[in-house]
């Protein structure tokens, strides 16, 4: 009883908290570690910096669709593979011959149509958006295979298509990706639109209980394939990323389990897997989270099946906190 | 019995509870009254190990009584009946009965012996008629609650909780309701009674306890009378503000032209002139909510027309908001309201676009026009910013409310607007409802409240199973001959069970 008014305050506190700290044990525990282990070579270093917010940057492309679709209640598995069809496109595409404003147009295109059928699958067809994007989640890995005959695609891409995630030479003005940078502006626009106009609130609203909002004249399935077709653009952008991330190549391969990092970066960022809640701050430190435990495990030499168990953890951790926030509402 | 000294409990800034005294005897019946929002639920709840006092001691016959939750309650035999009921619907009446205290031998159920006492409970009852083996889920409200308060007695209760229960139910169903408690009071059970309909209480209640704003103003036992308890309640007496004024004209709104929703077994005409307020009487089940969900179009119709100031609407519920149709829908949690939004967002849910330039909101118009119109309701709220659940079930209510005034609706459709709400709330609401009307505003109100209806509507049409049977002017009805025509005048009435329908 002694205890519940500061449990209460954890409770409803800002979602940017908990992810907040998560943050901050991680780069302690690994600075911490790198000076009794590796005094020669600290946690913190510019290089390490630059390849964390890399990593972050695709993970975070996904997080801020899937912040939408969380919010309105569902769910997309198959963010993965469609990010790893999208590369693929972009790579097929370029290699073909074909321009690169026209090879993006077309990633982003099948990235926005796949998404726009998700939308239609837990719409149209009643079917639970889990299980719709399941399927669709093996469908896009075979489109991608097929496309790239199981081969990774080189491609020639211009420097403005195939250098998003390379850091500028430590003495440039501003030593951050551009790919970043990408990211971060369309958050912000992302953030504006869910707090300030009418689609976004209108997200919230059947997230957080579809029958209401639907006999309020909320229009449902127009806004659910919205937010559906949204999320496959964010994970065309991440395919794009992504391609640049390999070096102008597209593997169909690629991105395997990369839905779990994307789910995980929201709920950990406050996002509610019961709909109604997810900000996009939230989900950005979220993903900054994930890749970080993921380096910070590759410094301290963590071997990799215990990485595995680790990351698997802090899905659990994230799972259980979106599970004790709603208990306490 | 149950002793509670002293309980404090504090929400944030707001004091639920100041404070409060209460005793319950083995064999009474303890009604606690109050409006919304005077804490009767909050102490409620900290007897039963749902919530917990932040100051205060609970004694148990005695003995100290601290329990963490309500599996410990019930282990030491207190347990609550809540408003919404917790019925596992894919489970049979008995798994039902003795879910939660189910017999085991070495980890194996022991299905015979919980049937038998599933059995003896339900014959504490009286209701020994009920079928063991039936899916909970396929039976009516009122059935359900009898396996929750079996539920309370398989497992050896001996206080026993009632949050509203009658809230759900209909009239015939209500006295059923306060015979078991009758019976369950003769068993020596301690019983709370937590109800907002006077009349109700009056009748089951041997001890009273009035609280208004978190602190008992008022102790009565049996006898007292209704008018001391509003006034006890309000702390002001409430007078004339069930007066009707009809302003009904002679202009059309809204015209059902044989209009039959799915399931429906005959097509419905109606009329609602603008001014006026139509009142939909009708059994649970009869078809009332139906009606109302299929004019909006979120339940298919199979023929026919419903023409709203001559617009064709019942499309899609989306279609008809942006013409002018409301509904407020009965179950608030289910259907009614978005919760967990932010109370701006939930009143301007309908037509955004009033406050907004291309999609994007403004905040300054959208908070005065919040402000305004919930104010016009009567609603008291902190923050526009909170979600709607921090709010007491009258001002969810008058939020729903000023969403339709937000709307614009032209005619507003109500489904048991009043339901779970106490009296002064329901006297705002319904001024809130004439006042439009009489701007020219048409209203159709379904409601389970007989005497609400004829007190509020100018016509009142009666639908049994699905059909309209009789539509008259409000004085040509009473509350008898509008239960009658409700109750089909074709002899029996079905078994609840096997008349209920999805």
């Amino acid at each position: 009883m002694s205890n519940s008014p500061t449990r209460s305050i954890w409770r409803q506190s800002s979602p940017v908290l908990a992810p907040l700290l998560g943050l901050l044990l991680v780069i302690t525990a690994a600075v911490v570690w790198g000076w009794v282990h590796k005094p020669d070579a600290s946690f913190a270093s510019t290089a390490r910096l630059a390849l964390v917010l890399k990593q972050t940057a695709i993970v975070a492309t996904g997080a801020l669709g899937m912040t939408l679709v969380i919010a309105a209640g569902g769910i997309d598995l198959a963010v993965g593979s469609l990010l790893a069809l999208c590369s693929v496109v972009m790579a097929k595409s370029l290699s073909v011959g074909h321009s690169p404003v026209a090879a993006l147009l077309l990633t982003v295109g099948v990235g926005l149509c796949a998404g726009a059928l998700h939308g239609v699958l837990v719409t149209w067809g009643r079917l639970v958006p889990f299980i719709a994007t399941l399927g669709t989640m093996l469908a896009w890995r075979g489109a991608a295979e097929a496309v790239s005959e199981q081969k990774k695609i080189s491609a020639e891409a211009p420097d403005w298509l195939s250098t998003l995630l390379d850091t500028p030479s430590a003495d440039a003005r501003f030593p951050v990706a551009s790919g970043v940078l990408w990211v971060l502006a369309l958050a912000i626009l992302l953030a504006g639109v869910l707090r300030y106009t009418i689609f976004g609130r209108r997200i919230y609203a059947i997230g957080s209980n579809e029958a209401a909002a639907s006999l309020c004249g909320v229009p449902i399935t127009s806004t659910k394939i919205a937010v559906y077709a949204l999320m496959g653009l964010f994970a065309a952008l991440a395919g794009v990323l992504e391609f640049n991330n390999l070096s102008a190549q597209g593997n169909p391969s690629s991105a395997v389990g990369y839905e779990l990092d994307v789910i995980a970066a929201v709920v950990l960022g406050g996002g509610s897997l019961s709909g109604g809640r997810g900000s996009i701050a939230g989900s950005l430190l979220g993903a900054l989270l994930m890749t970080s435990l993921r380096s910070a495990c590759v410094y301290a030499e963590v071997a990799d099946p215990l990485q595995k168990v680790l990351v698997g953890a802090i899905i659990l951790i994230a799972v259980a906190l979106d599970r004790w926030r709603d208990q306490a509402r | 019995m149950l002793r509670a000294s002293s309980v404090v409990r504090r929400f944030g800034a707001v004091t639920a509870l100041r404070g409060v005294d209460v005793a319950l005897q083995a064999g009474r019946v303890h009604a606690l009254v109050g409006a919304n929002g005077a804490g009767k639920s909050t102490l409620a709840r900290i007897l039963a190990g749902v919530d917990k006092a932040d100051e205060g001691v609970l004694t148990l016959e005695g003995e100290p009584y601290a329990p963490r939750n309500p599996a410990q309650a019930r282990a030491v035999g207190v347990a609550m009946i809540h408003q919404e009921l917790s019925i596992a619907p894919h489970l049979s009446v008995a798994a039902n009965i003795v879910l939660g205290s189910e017999t085991r031998r070495f980890g194996v159920l022991q299905q015979a012996r919980d049937h038998a006492r599933a059995r003896t409970a339900l014959q504490r009852l009286g209701r020994s008629d009920l079928p063991l083996q039936q899916l909970a889920g396929e039976l009516p409200t009122a059935l359900q609650q009898v396996v929750e308060l079996a539920r309370a007695l398989a497992s050896d209760v001996r206080v026993l909780l009632l949050d509203e229960p009658t809230s759900s139910l209909e009239h015939h169903d209500k006295q059923s309701l306060l015979n078991l408690v009758d019976a369950l009071r003769a068993q020596d059970l301690a019983l709370v009674w937590i109800g907002h309909h006077l009349d109700e209480v009056l009748r089951v209640a041997d001890d009273l306890t009035v609280l208004r704003d978190g602190a008992v103003v008022a102790r009565h036992v049996r006898g007292v009378s209704a008018d001391q308890l509003v006034h006890d309640m309000s702390g002001r007496t409430l007078q004339g503000v069930f007066e009707a004024r009809s302003s009904s004209t002679s202009k059309e709104l809204l015209v059902l032209r044989d209009f039959r929703p799915r399931h429906f077994r005959q097509p419905v005409n109606l009329t609602v002139h603008q001014g006026e307020i139509v009142g939909l009487a009708g059994l649970v089940g009869s078809g009332r909510s139906r009606l109302l969900r299929a004019i909006v179009g979120a339940l298919p119709h199979d023929q026919g027309s419903a023409v709203l100031n001559g617009q064709v609407v019942a499309r899609d519920p989306h279609h008809s908001a942006h013409h002018g149709l409301g509904l407020v829908a009965e179950d608030r949690k289910r259907d009614g309201l978005c919760l967990t939004i932010p109370i701006i967002d939930e009143v301007t849910l309908s037509r955004p676009e009033q406050e907004a330039v291309a999609g994007v909101l403004r905040s300054g118009p959208r908070q005065q026009a919040v402000r305004t119109y919930s104010a016009m309701v009567g609603a008291k709220l902190a923050s526009l910013h909170a979600g709607a659940q921090t709010l007491s079930g009258g001002n969810q209510q008058k939020l729903a409310l000023a969403r339709l005034l937000h709307m614009q609706a032209k005619l507003w459709l109500l489904d048991d607007p009043t339901r779970g709400i106490d009296v002064a709330a329901k006297s705002d609401i319904y001024q809130a409802v004439r006042s439009k009307a009489a701007q020219g505003y048409g209203v159709l109100v379904a409601s389970s409240d007989t005497n609400e209806l004829l007190q509020w509507c100018d016509r009142i049409a009666v639908l049994s199973r699905g059909s309209i049977v009789d539509i008259r002017p409000t004085h040509e009805w009473d509350a008898d001959s509008i239960l009658a025509c409700a109750a089909g005048a074709r002899g029996m009435r079905e078994e609840p069970w096997s008349s209920y329908e999805q």
